[in-house]
């Protein structure tokens, strides 16, 4: 094998890429020349130096868990966890209470009429003032209370998701 | 199943993470990402050369593939799809960058064990000096090269994620090579004259 023979093939012979002919051939040659073994040490010094590299990639789990940060994994599932928590659930019982009391409506209005005779004959100023509010709300149809409890329920979810968002912002 | 009861899906295909992915299964697309960053950090680290926004980078490259997983038609490998991007996206932050700015201080690796500080200085000036003819090589030499040490990618996979025969490969890794111990050469004989000159003195 010529010197230039074996040049070419030395960097395959670094990485074990060579079949056994080859590899015999340049075992033999390297035996009796100085020049093509300083090439080889060169080359198993190149070698060294890029197989180091490998260190210099990051760990995978903390380039998954800055990618996932970015874009916003875990907080997602936090918002949609928090959204469908509180402030579903108190809406929920707010629409359910208003429900309850158009259906069995008459209950409710003893309730009121009770406490609506006793104020009428000792109440003043601020006290009398709530009292008409309610008497007036005891007149009024289902649909005024429906809506009345609509309103709540926007103002709830509306509330809480806007405090959920200010949490998650936060973060 | 996982130690957190999730089902395990490193056993997936590429193309059903990404299906996964698409129906809104996050850890589908961390598992994607696992698996490719070496050859994002491969490609940007072989477009960019050394220097800290390397990670920046290949982190944006795993941003713009999960925006634009809708788009991946499966007609090419999710490697390769993601090589092309990864370029693309190197290739624009290099742009951003200016041109005199090659900072190659992250090169500094461990030193073995015993090394006198001497020897780890020279050491450690050898790899930057590598590291400054390795940016110097043809692109397509740095890619392959930075695919098959970095990445540790074998030489028929960097033929698929990039297209090429692998014969053409061999040849591009070959000529790096070759490219790279004339320099280390040349790095060793002036060493060697500096260590004599220091020895005589």
């Amino acid at each position: 094998m010529k010197c230039e023979h074996v040049e070419n093939k030395l960097p395959f012979y670094v990485e074990g890429d060579l079949d056994a002919v080859d590899r015999a051939g340049i075992d033999a040659h390297l035996a009796t020349c100085d020049a093509c073994r300083t090439s080889l040490a060169a080359y198993a010094q190149l070698e060294s130096f890029l197989s180091d590299r490998r260190t210099l990639v990051p760990p995978a789990s903390r380039t998954a868990a800055r990618v996932a940060g970015r874009l916003g994994f875990g907080k997602r599932r936090k918002v949609l966890r928090a959204l469908v928590s509180m402030p579903a659930l108190l809406s929920a019982a707010f629409v359910a209470t208003g429900v309850l009391l158009i259906v069995v409506g008459n209950p409710f209005r003893i309730l009121l009429d009770r406490f609506t005779s006793a104020p009428r004959l000792h109440a003043t100023g601020w006290s009398e003032a709530i009292t008409r509010q309610v008497v007036a709300l005891e007149h009024a149809n289902e649909y005024v209370l429906l809506g009345v409890y609509l309103g709540v329920f926007a103002v709830i979810m509306l509330t809480g998701s806007w405090m959920v968002l200010r949490h998650v912002r936060e973060q | 199943m996982d130690a957190r009861g999730e089902m395990s899906l490193s056993g997936e295909t590429d193309a059903q993470l990404v299906a996964r992915s698409l129906e809104g299964n996050e850890n589908a697309f961390r598992t994607l990402v696992e698996r490719h960053q070496a050859v994002v950090y491969g490609v940007v680290r072989a477009v960019l050369g050394a220097g800290d926004e390397v990670e920046d980078v290949a982190q944006d490259v795993f941003i713009k593939v999960y925006r634009g997983l809708g788009t991946y038609r499966g007609d090419a490998r999710f490697a390769t799809w993601l090589y092309r991007i990864a370029r693309n996206e190197a290739i624009n932050a290099a742009r951003r960058r200016r041109v005199d700015t090659t900072p190659v201080d992250d090169v500094v690796l461990r030193a073995p064990e015993g090394e006198r500080p001497d020897e780890q200085y020279h050491r450690d000036e050898q790899r930057r000096t590598m590291e400054t003819h390795l940016a110097q090589l043809d692109e397509h030499h740095r890619v392959v090269l930075e695919l098959r040490y970095m990445s540790e990618k074998s030489y028929a996979e960097i033929a698929e994620i990039l297209e090429l025969p692998i014969g053409t490969v061999k040849t591009y890794i070959h000529r790096a090579k070759q490219e790279l111990k004339r320099h280390l050469m040349r790095l060793t004989v002036s060493n060697d004259r500096r260590a004599k000159k220091r020895h005589e003195m």
